[in-house]
């Protein structure tokens, strides 16, 4: 059964961005992913930052300490089920 | 995020259609990539790339042509891409992967064409992908009856040069294969205006081996167990190679590589040690055409290797690099060319060949033999290579599928009952 | 010591089977309806007025809704299931099984699946085609086949079910015996059948499982195109909740 957990899309202005900021939270051993946008989060898609609750605190941490540019953070529901087997 | 909608337009595309398009998308890239456990740290340049993949690299490509360059459309593993990258040209693979464009191609084509030319046809004519607009010159080959038909409907709409292919690989066809590479060496110099020389040719020839070395590498590392890669995640890359920059593309590749190296010596793995390995053969799996992998890969099973020209063909054999003289490259070219085994040869002994040996190099458990709905070519060509895998001892599953959803869950059925006969 | 009952749950496009075995074997049908998940439990409302329960059973489950059946503790696909039930009577044999949806041939070689072949997502040649076309003919699937008993087989060519539906209304407006039109149906299924099952070796007893495999004729009008003797599979509609109760069983193991 689908435990309904949130996640968190951190949503940038350009790719560059998004792979900076990765690259910094990576360096501290976060664990997070390049997404693209969802829909819900964005009209616009692209390129954003998956990240989970547990380590949503320590994204935002290292946003303030690097000053790393980005738009903003959007909550939502667990977007992946990889057994809906919807192909694009 | 930066607003791609300017540049989609001034390319002429059907923003409407191109939308629904970009919805889905990050849904379907996000089950069937990021449900994944465990992936490489060097999958996160393919996954930014996807994420943006009508934006990031038709922005580049652009802003190329704004330098003179031009940017050729290919369709086929057999057009030399060493010829155009001489020539200071640009490639871009246009062949298309999704049903979202089989509707448009099916207004001029007939139903029963594969879903890859009714795609790569109706991402064209439907104005619904930017690297179709974005490419100066399509280059076609005559593999099957399918693409020769759908040139003449192109052709209408773009310049299109078209490379006639032997259909056997006796001394006089590549002989002839030769003379085809020449007069597209001649269209490319002409259409660029850059000559092809033997010094621009040698250079050419040595980035795209570069290439092919660092992506072969990252194959190589299926071979262990456990795997420390998906073979979702190795198609991504493959599948992305066709239209990135090839140096780009080289780097990427190595660096994955070595990642994939330190795991082996780790002992980490995406499956549990003694996971079933899966050996896929047949049709080529265009972005974003990810079906097959997904439901083998969660039915309990990892494919290893591609025997295809989304696979093992597009990363095997270089081209002999000794040459320095135009007759010995373009000699060289032709042979590592027709070292490829398409089921639009005949014979095609070398195909099965190839998957045996594959199969037993990668250390397969079974065979999954998947074409693309009515290839005459493949489909016929199933027979023998179910025969042989047989008398080979290796188990072997035939398939059938498009790029519809609606055949999942029978292809599960199979998929499972076939991994549930390998033991 | 508790009785360990072992379940087998077949989940079908048409009807639930149910088999489970213990101090004696118990087994039902009832119609899948349109939801898997509530066919599900009232599955299991069944066993417990039976007075079996889940934490005394080892459950498989399988067929197209088997993901549908979450107590199960395993789903296995409809042909390892099939082959499995088969094997305990005839460890090599080729089995048949026309089902609501699908059709299979599995070829069992040492109680274990050789090679196995399944229809693509055409409905000719399942029962499908069969219940579309009794419709047709105003009646129910076993009187389709007692008339075609009576009957000399009208031709019918189209391989597509909605062309031969077509062909079979042409049929009945040149007021053809109803007779002769069912038994053209039965040898037009027992001809695709025949067709897929020669993709994989047909050798040792050829036997046919499915909701059709209670139909002598059937099997009759098969082995006349296959050229060899069809008999009906023992657990016969049953043969795939068999062979999940006898795969249940080695789970438990």
């Amino acid at each position: 059964m689908m435990t309904c957990c949130i996640d968190y899309y951190v949503l940038f202005k350009n790719h560059t961005d998004a792979m900076a900021l990765y690259q910094a939270v990576r360096r501290r051993g976060i664990a997070v992913r390049i997404s693209p946008t969802p829909r819900q989060a964005s009209l616009c898609c692209g390129v954003s930052l998956l990240v989970t609750e547990d380590a949503v605190e320590a994204v935002e941490t290292c946003i303030c300490e690097t000053g790393a540019s980005y738009e903003r953070i959007v909550p939502l529901p667990r977007q992946t089920d990889s057994r809906r087997d919807v192909f694009c | 995020m930066t607003d791609r909608h300017e540049m989609w337009k001034e390319l002429g595309m059907d923003l409407e259609a191109h939308d629904t398009l970009c919805a889905v998308l990050p849904t379907a890239f996000g089950d069937i990539f990021l449900s994944q456990e465990n992936r490489p740290e060097g999958m996160a340049f393919y996954d930014m790339v996807v994420s943006d993949i009508h934006g990031i690299r038709p922005a580049e490509l652009i802003e190329e042509q704004k330098r003179g360059r031009k940017i050729f459309g290919t369709f086929c593993l057999y057009v030399p891409d060493e010829i155009i990258v001489a020539a200071d040209g640009i490639v871009t693979g246009l062949c298309g992967g999704s049903q979202f464009w089989v509707p448009d191609g099916e207004k001029v084509l007939p139903k029963n064409v594969c879903p890859l030319i009714k795609a790569s046809v109706g991402a064209r004519l439907g104005r619904t992908c930017p690297f179709f607009r974005i490419a100066d010159m399509y280059v076609g080959e005559t593999t099957c009856d399918g693409k020769k038909k759908a040139w003449e409907i192109l052709g209408e709409d773009v310049p299109l040069h078209i490379m006639d292919m032997p259909q056997m690989k006796r001394v006089k066809d590549i002989e002839k294969w030769i003379g085809e590479i020449k007069e597209f060496k001649q269209v490319v110099e002409t259409f660029t205006g850059h000559e092809v020389t033997a010094e621009n040719l040698h250079a050419a020839i040595v980035l795209l081996n570069k290439r092919r070395k660092a992506m072969a590498r990252v194959y190589a590392c299926r071979k262990a167990d456990p795997i420390p890669i998906s073979g979702k995640d190795v198609l991504l890359m493959t599948q992305i190679a066709f239209f990135d920059d090839p140096q780009r593309c080289a780097d990427q590749a190595n660096a994955l590589a070595e990642e994939l190296e330190r795991r082996i010596d780790a002992g980490i793995g995406v499956f549990p040690k003694g996971t079933k390995r899966i050996l896929l053969t047949g049709t080529p799996m265009a972005i974003p055409n990810w079906k097959m992998h997904h439901i083998i890969e969660t039915s309990g099973a990892a494919v290893v290797c591609e025997e295809c020209c989304t696979g093992t063909r597009y990363v095997e054999h270089l081209v002999d690099e000794r040459p320095m003289m135009m007759e010995g490259q373009l000699q060289a070219l032709a042979d590592r060319y027709m070292k490829n085994n398409c089921a639009c040869f005949t014979p095609n002994k070398g195909r099965i060949d190839d998957i045996i040996r594959l199969a037993e190099a990668y250390h397969a458990d079974g065979v999954i033999d998947v074409n693309l709905k009515f290839c005459t070519l493949y489909d016929t060509e199933k027979r023998d290579v179910k025969r042989a895998l047989k008398a080979a001892g290796i188990p072997v599953l035939s398939l059938e599928t498009d790029y519809d959803d609606t055949d999942a869950e029978q292809l599960r059925t199979r998929v499972e009952a076939f991994i549930e006969m390998l033991g | 010591m508790k009785q360990i009952w072992y379940i087998g749950i077949d989940m079908g496009s048409t009807a639930a089977k149910i088999v489970a075995v213990g101090d004696h074997e118990l087994r039902f049908v009832m119609p899948t309806g349109w939801s898997c998940l509530d066919t599900a439990g009232q599955i299991l409302k069944k066993l417990k007025n039976q007075g079996i329960l889940p934490e005394n059973s080892r459950i498989v489950s399988t067929g197209y809704g088997r993901q549908a059946v979450s107590y199960a503790d395993k789903a296995v696909t409809e042909i390892t299931c099939h082959a499995a039930g088969c094997a305990q009577q005839y460890p090599d044999c080729t089995i048949i099984d026309v089902g609501g949806q699908d059709t299979k041939a599995i070829h069992v070689c040492s109680a274990v699946v050789d090679d196995f072949i399944m229809n693509d997502k055409c409905s000719a040649g399942t029962g499908k085609f069969i219940e579309i076309m009794a419709n047709r003919l105003g009646c129910t699937i076993d009187t389709l086949f007692s008339l075609a008993a009576k009957g000399r087989p009208v031709n019918i060519s189209s391989l597509c079910t909605v062309f031969a539906e077509s062909e079979i209304i042409g049929h009945i407006s040149k007021g053809k015996a109803r007779e002769n039109i069912a038994a053209g149906i039965v040898r037009s299924v027992a001809i695709k059948v025949t067709q897929l099952a020669q993709q994989v070796p047909v050798t040792g007893p050829v036997l046919l499982t499915g909701g059709l495999s209670h139909l002598p004729y059937f099997a009759a009008a098969l082995g006349k195109e296959l050229q060899c003797v069809v008999r009906s599979a023992p657990q016969g509609r049953y043969a795939g909740a068999y062979g999940a109760a006898v795969l249940a069983k080695k789970v438990s193991q």
